[in-house]
């Protein structure tokens, strides 16, 4: 049973995956949402993506859900009604998850050789190489990106009126 | 280490499924964000996974650069939903219909 390990981080990722559809507080979904970029990050490190992993820690569970978070504490729900579930809309889910069932059941079926998980392959020196010579364009290319989403942040949640 | 590349492909799709079935069937505006990022994940799962089953390198640097747009879209995706609460006082998807669609 050498893929209990895999099996364990996949339960806790599917878990903290099913968290955020199906928890009704969305303090709680973000939370979930948490657990489930964590198991990720642990996926990671079985392709030995060790810079990917920590890098998946920092900015997705360090800081997107954090400012998932913020947003949540910011718009008052108490007053607000937040939306749950709808009911009707039931129907497709439950089709959209049993397809992709279906589709990893046909997935597991195939005969596959197994990862090479090279230790030089997933390290940050490797990455660095390949992001600043090959790929420096993209590198740059993503840091307007980010500058100019930080911009259109500032405009559209600034208040009216406010100078 | 070493699994099979299925083991990763099947716990992607099982992952963008869930991802997708909480977008459609969540109400709330920010649920429904975390379930793209969820589906994010996932896509960033396959790639990694084949890259490594090829043996090449990109793979982290490609889930790096999903990584970095992810992370610029939810800072809009969120300054957004901040502005349209102001606007209409409710998170609710299905009270957003000024453009009755």
């Amino acid at each position: 049973m050498e893929n209990l390990i895999f099996y364990i981080l996949a339960a806790v990722t599917l878990c903290g995956g099913l968290g955020v559809v199906f928890m009704r507080n969305p303090v709680g979904s973000a939370l979930s949402l948490i657990l489930a970029l964590l198991g990720m990050a642990c996926v990671y490190l079985t392709l030995s993506a060790e810079f990917l992993a920590a890098v998946q820690v920092l900015v997705y569970a360090g800081a997107i859900v954090v400012l998932f978070l913020f947003v949540i504490l910011l718009v008052n729900q108490e007053k607000a009604p937040a939306g749950g579930f709808s009911r009707l809309r039931l129907v497709v889910p439950v089709a959209v998850i049993g397809v992709s069932v279906f589709w990893a059941c046909l997935l597991s079926r195939i005969e596959s050789p197994e990862v090479f998980a090279d230790p030089s392959l997933g390290s940050g020196t490797e990455a660095a190489k390949l992001l600043f010579t090959t790929y420096i364009f993209p590198f740059e290319a993503v840091s307007i990106i980010l500058l100019a989403s930080m911009i259109g942040a500032i405009v559209l949640a600034k208040r009216k009126g406010v100078k | 280490m070493a699994y099979p590349l299925q083991n990763y492909l099947v716990l992607s799709a099982l992952l963008f499924g869930i991802g997708m079935a909480g977008f459609l069937y969540r109400r709330n505006v920010i649920v429904m964000f975390m379930c793209v990022e969820l589906m994010l994940n996932a896509v960033n799962l396959t790639i990694v996974a084949f890259a490594a089953h090829h043996g090449l390198n990109v793979g982290t640097v490609y889930a790096l650069l999903i990584i970095t747009v992810a992370a610029a879209e939810a800072a809009v995706g969120l300054a957004i939903i901040i502005s349209i609460f102001r606007l209409k006082g409710t998170l609710d998807v299905d009270e957003y219909d000024q453009m009755k669609g």
